[in-house]
């Protein structure tokens, strides 16, 4: 019998359809996409291509026109590893896109140690319904399962290309362009941008980060939505360095300053060029001289964290602190290489490079790169579900990591600390710099240790039946049947939203933890009510519910169930009778929504709380005196942001935005239109 | 004999008098003589989504006043907001008589790079109108109430479309002329102003360049005009600060966008097409056909794709408003100069600066002067493109503003005003900084009183005494249907 392929393979530019103009980087622009062969799908993937994570729909509405899907299991494009790359025919395009798209995906699944679910569509509730089932499950939100990420491959003429949150969808344009180089391309051409690698990367991490973290499309503090941009530009730039094919050419074609930052800064940001906005994130890693052509790398100077706040901007100083730390790896990682190469002298002898070294040299950066993707990815588990910042995703990265690999022989965690360190990123309520104290202590759970154990049973029982779980839509619907319940008579499972109610009602050792209210008297500080179960409990939701499974570099497993919570509080600035502003519970119609949240890391193996990582809605300082109010410097700071007009916004915003309250209007577009 | 003395003696004040039919410039400087006006200048006549209603009054007044007479005219730009007055009140104006107008040269048919601009113009004014027209369609017909009918916070997508639409259908209006025989040059102004019969036989038309200098009016003795921009290069009149310069950059014309929203003629159907037709597929019963067709309505793309006429409006908006005619009116003696730079946006201001020298007669002698001279010496300045960011220069232009007798004049009302616009007038640092130079003397169209608070942001400090002075400045004319400002030779 013959065995199933692992890989389909397909090919592909490595960067996009320029770049094969020029005689000196067309070799390198054509690579070999080799992507999981998807058979989970019944009769396997179909013409579009729709597979299990993608459906690629080639509708062009400027034209009204559908063009022929492409049938990746037709002999002859199986024969050939795909169609050939080229500009004028559709049917690349969509496979293209998908190459790229499954890519990303895997790279995901790889870090994150479980497969990538795409955000449930969300629907108004039906209030009919709702009376019926009053008792059973009463979620005020209805979630439906979305299988497939949806790709338009020419779905605007425009250089822009974005990920709807509404449509949970990929919306790729084209557009003419002159070239800045006349001889390169006829004028007036059309650029797609579906053919650039970094932007499909770039679009589909916005779309996984979304499954993952929905409510970071809220923009509560300036660095919520540049951390989205940053994050999709990372994933974009560190999955290109993956392909040692890539930098094979460049770093034989460079002669010395192998070890220096030039050349792959260069290259990163040669990538990020193509096309419009998407170069604007990679321009604080280095500048070019319009004259000489030279590149050189912009030294931060310990202030920028703090003075810009255009998100773009923002999100390049992310992209240039972590694309930092992989420069110092990449250093200490080729060290050895360099003396061996010129024994102990550091010169190189003329003449070219010897290829074994030209090998070793890439697959040390490929390695590398893929060293900080997996860390940059692992991170999101490790981060508060909402009002995100970047000294949050730093303490992510350094918790993640320690977590899963005890011994930092290479001082990752330092390189990555001392790059956020020059560039002015603290967090918040640290003492000092140190990996110890950016790690996220473990939690406290005397007070609560009983009902904890009680949890992780039952998160033994979900794992359990995870084990079993194949499919995607079986994973969401165990998570959900675990979260929300399941209280059909044949296999009642009480849900852990259920559970948390009932459980914490008035411990306060656990709203410590969470900083989310569970006692009594919820209303008065802006939470609603919630009479699920039949009982009267403040709201508050389960965003998510995950198991992940990883391996350590040391072949240690990991298994950990994360979970996030999230509630709200609606309120108003009002002066109180001292004149002191302050916020008040309020329920009209422009009242500002806040939210607090908080990530629970449970280990199954030792079968503890492990990470409790909170943005808080209730001050835990007053806790300590067993006082319920609203944190309010965090509140107040939110609040503001969100009512006061903001003087970083793009004119394009600036005409035809909403406020910031409203999320719902394709925040991407927005983002990536100037 | 009385006569003669008029004649030979120079302009001791103007009196400029800001109408105020909402936001918009419409302006009468009087130039007088002592206490007789020798000379009538009129400058622009239009306000945003003004009817003849808004209007009707206050050209009763300007034909009163002037007797029906006027000596000047410049019409800055072609933007309603700046020249809708002069169709809506065709019958009034029918009765006047213009005895010279000014535009800028960028208005000049005999000009071929002028042409080009108009004719680039043109095709996204269309593509405009025509997206705003479909957008509006798909409103209108319920399309994104059936789209978002059963989302979560599917009243909140609504909205984001409405207040788009809008905005887009705001931006729309300011174009004067839509539709256009497609590949040919928009109707110059000049056009447009016979149409509506301003510009009779007898009226003597000029387009005047960056660096000339006028002067010859004998009514007007005493007073020069600068004429600053609009700049002649096309680096200044479409300046694309995007990042496409480094390896392509975008097309000027946004040829692929406006191409498929051509309505009709020169470019043929296939030249639209991104591929060959052998690609396409036809038949409706393709599964992919299907699956796009069939259900999920809320995945669906059919309009999106128009939303991309959004950059096109602010790249229009922004290549029109840099055509205004900016000019600073001097008095030769005093030096004191009069600032009118219609709604130049930072491109036209920054050109003032690269190299442009105008000879100045300061005391007899000839010297060459540079813009910052002019700024240096501005006693009014009509604030560029109500108030907004972009419509006045930070560095090359309020930063060199200051004189003693600083004052400015703002045609920004919130009464009449598109809903897009409040996200940018009045912008806060600019509304604080003049209300600093001119120690209060900042006057506004509409009422101050709904304006300042959006000027007195967090960010800003405006002193007690300024404010103080900003409201006795501006209370004589509350209720009025103009402010008059005197400005001393």
């Amino acid at each position: 019998m013959i065995k199933k392929p692992p890989f389909r393979k397909l090919r592909g530019y490595a960067f996009d359809p320029s770049f094969s103009l020029k005689i000196d980087t067309a070799l390198i622009n054509d690579i070999t996409y080799k992507i999981p062969w998807e058979e989970n799908v019944e009769g396997g993937i179909k013409p579009g291509p729709c597979g299990e994570y993608l459906e690629v729909i080639d509708y062009d509405p400027t034209v009204n026109k559908f063009y022929s899907p492409v049938n990746l299991n037709h002999p002859y494009i199986l024969a050939q590893d795909g169609l050939e790359p080229s500009g004028s025919n559709p049917q690349f395009h969509q496979q293209m896109v998908y190459a790229v798209a499954m890519t990303t995906i895997k790279n995901f699944e790889s870090g994150l140690g479980r497969l990538v679910l795409w955000s449930p569509h969300r629907l108004k509730s039906d209030p009919q319904a709702n009376k019926k089932n009053k008792v059973e499950t009463k979620r005020k939100d209805l979630e439906e399962y979305v299988p497939a990420l949806r790709i338009y491959p020419h779905a605007l003429r425009d250089a822009n290309a974005f990920y709807s949150p509404q449509k949970k969808a990929l919306l790729f344009g084209y557009f003419s362009a002159q070239p800045a180089d006349v001889t390169l391309q006829m004028p007036e051409n059309l650029t797609f941008t579906c053919l650039s690698h970094d932007i499909i990367a770039h679009e589909t991490t916005h779309a996984i980060l979304d499954g993952l973290h929905r409510k970071y499309t809220e923009d509560t503090n300036p660095d919520v939505l540049a951390f989205h941009e940053a994050f999709a530009d990372i994933v974009a730039l560190f999955q290109h360095f993956t392909f040692p094919e890539v930098l094979k050419s460049q770093i034989a074609a460079t002669r010395g300053d192998l070890a220096s930052q030039n050349l792959l800064g260069k290259l990163a940001q040669e990538f990020g060029i193509a096309i419009g906005s998407y170069g604007a994130l990679r321009d604080a890693i280095g500048t070019f001289d319009n004259e000489t052509g030279q590149w050189s790398p912009k030294i931060p100077n310990g202030d920028e964290y703090q003075t810009i706040f255009e998100p773009h901007e923002r999100g390049s100083i992310l992209v240039s602190a972590v694309f930092e730390a992989f420069i110092t790896l990449y250093k200490s990682r080729i060290g050895d290489l360099l003396r061996i190469a010129t024994g102990g002298s550091g010169v190189l002898p003329k003449g070219e490079l010897h290829p074994d070294l030209v090998n070793r040299l890439s697959a040390e950066a490929a390695k590398t790169s893929k060293h900080v993707l997996n860390m940059c990815i692992r991170a999101i588990d490790y981060c508060p579900p909402v009002d995100i910042n970047f000294g949050d995703f730093l303490r992510g990265i350094i918790t993640a990591d320690t977590d899963l690999v005890s011994d930092d022989n290479r001082d990752y965690r330092l390189a990555f600390i001392d790059a956020f360190r020059k560039r002015g990123i603290y967090p918040t309520g640290i003492k000092h710099l140190s990996v110890e104290s950016l790690s996220y202590p473990l939690a406290k759970t005397t007070e609560i240790s009983g009902v904890v154990e009680i949890l992780v049973k039952f998160f033994r029982e979900y794992s359990s039946e995870m084990a079993y779980k194949i499919t995607r839509k079986d994973i969401y619907e165990t998570n959900k049947k675990y979260i929300a319940g399941n209280y059909n008579e044949d296999q009642k499972v009480y849900g852990l939203h259920r559970r948390l109610s009932a459980k914490f009602e008035n411990i306060i050792g656990f709203e410590k933890l969470t900083g989310l209210m569970y006692s009594a008297n919820w209303e008065a500080l802006g939470i609603s009510s919630s009479n699920a179960y039949g009982g009267n409990w403040p709201s508050f939701s389960v965003h998510s519910l995950h198991l992940a499974s990883r391996v350590g570099p040391t072949g240690n497993n990991s298994n950990q169930i994360i979970v996030t919570l999230v509630q709200r509080t609606k309120v108003k600035l009002k002066k109180d009778r001292k004149g002191i502003q302050n916020l008040v519970k309020d329920s009209s119609k422009d009242a500002t929504e806040i939210c607090g949240g908080c990530t629970l890391i449970f280990d199954l193996d030792s079968l503890k709380l492990k990470y409790a990582i909170s943005k808080p809605l209730l001050d835990v300082e007053a806790l300590k005196n067993k006082i319920h109010q609203l944190d309010k410097n965090r509140c107040m700071a939110i609040y503001n942001y969100i009512n006061e007009p903001s003087s970083e916004q793009s004119r394009f915003q600036a005409y035809f935005g909403m406020n910031k309250c409203n999320s719902f209007n394709e925040p991407f577009n927005f983002l990536h239109t100037h | 004999m009385a006569k003669s003395t008029t004649n030979t003696a120079k302009v001791s004040s103007i009196n400029v008098r800001m109408y105020r039919a909402g936001t918009g410039d419409f302006f009468l400087l009087q130039f007088k003589k002592g206490r007789s006006v020798s000379f009538k200048m009129m400058i622009d006549c239009g306000c945003i989504n003004g009817g003849k209603d808004d209007f009707d009054p206050l050209v009763k007044d300007l034909k009163k006043i002037t007797g029906g007479t006027i000596d000047l005219l410049v019409v800055s730009h072609e933007h309603a907001d700046h020249m809708n007055g002069f169709e809506k009140c065709k019958d009034l104006f029918d009765k006047f008589k213009f005895k010279k107008v000014w535009f800028a040269w960028t208005e000049d048919k005999e000009n071929r790079f002028a042409n080009s601009i108009r004719a680039n113009n043109s095709k996204m004014a269309m593509a405009l109108n025509s997206a705003t027209q479909k957008l509006g369609a798909y409103l209108d017909t319920g399309h994104f109430d059936k789209q978002f009918k059963n989302e979560l916070k599917g009243d909140f997508m609504l909205d984001g479309k409405k207040h788009f639409i809008q905005s887009l259908a705001g931006l729309n209006a300011l174009n004067v002329v839509k539709t256009n025989i497609p590949g040919s040059p928009m109707p110059t102004m000049e056009d447009l102003l016979i149409e509506y019969n301003i510009i009779k036989p007898d009226t003597e038309v000029e387009f005047l360049e960056p660096g000339e200098v006028k002067g010859d009016f004998v009514a007007a003795k005493g007073i020069k005009f600068y004429v600053l921009g609009p700049p002649k290069e096309m680096k200044h009149l479409s300046n694309d600060a995007d990042n496409y310069t480094k390896r392509e950059k975008k097309s000027t014309t946004e040829f692929a966008f406006l191409s498929a929203l051509a309505e009709d003629g020169v470019e043929s159907e296939a030249s639209q097409l991104p591929f060959e037709s052998e690609y396409e597929s036809i038949d409706k019963n393709d599964p992919i056909q299907q699956l796009y067709s069939n259900g999920n309505e809320w995945r669906k793309i059919d309009s999106d794709w128009l939303l991309g006429a959004g950059s096109i409006a602010l790249k229009l908006e922004k290549n029109i408003n840099n055509t205004s005619l900016a000019l600073a009116i001097q008095f030769e003696d005093s030096e004191k100069v009069l600032l009118f730079p219609g709604d130049s946006e930072l491109d036209n201001w920054e050109s003032w600066h690269t190299g442009l020298e105008w000879p100045v007669k300061i005391n007899g002698k000839t010297e060459n002067k540079n813009a910052e001279y002019f700024l240096n010496n501005t006693v009014l300045y009509k604030v560029g493109h109500h108030l907004s960011q972009n419509g006045t220069a930070k560095a090359n232009g309020l930063e060199m503003m200051g004189n003693k007798d600083f004052a400015a004049m703002v045609t920004l009302d919130f009464n009449k005003i598109q809903s897009g616009w409040l996200n940018t007038m009045p912008n806060d640092l600019i509304g604080a900084e003049l209300i600093r130079k001119t120690k209060g003397n900042v006057f506004f169209i509409g009422d101050r009183n709904k304006i300042l608070p959006n000027i007195k942001t967090k960010r800003v400090t405006i002193r007690q005494a300024h404010e103080k002075a900003l409201h006795q400045a501006n209370a004589p004319f509350d209720g009025k249907p103009f402010i008059d400002f005197e400005v001393k030779g």
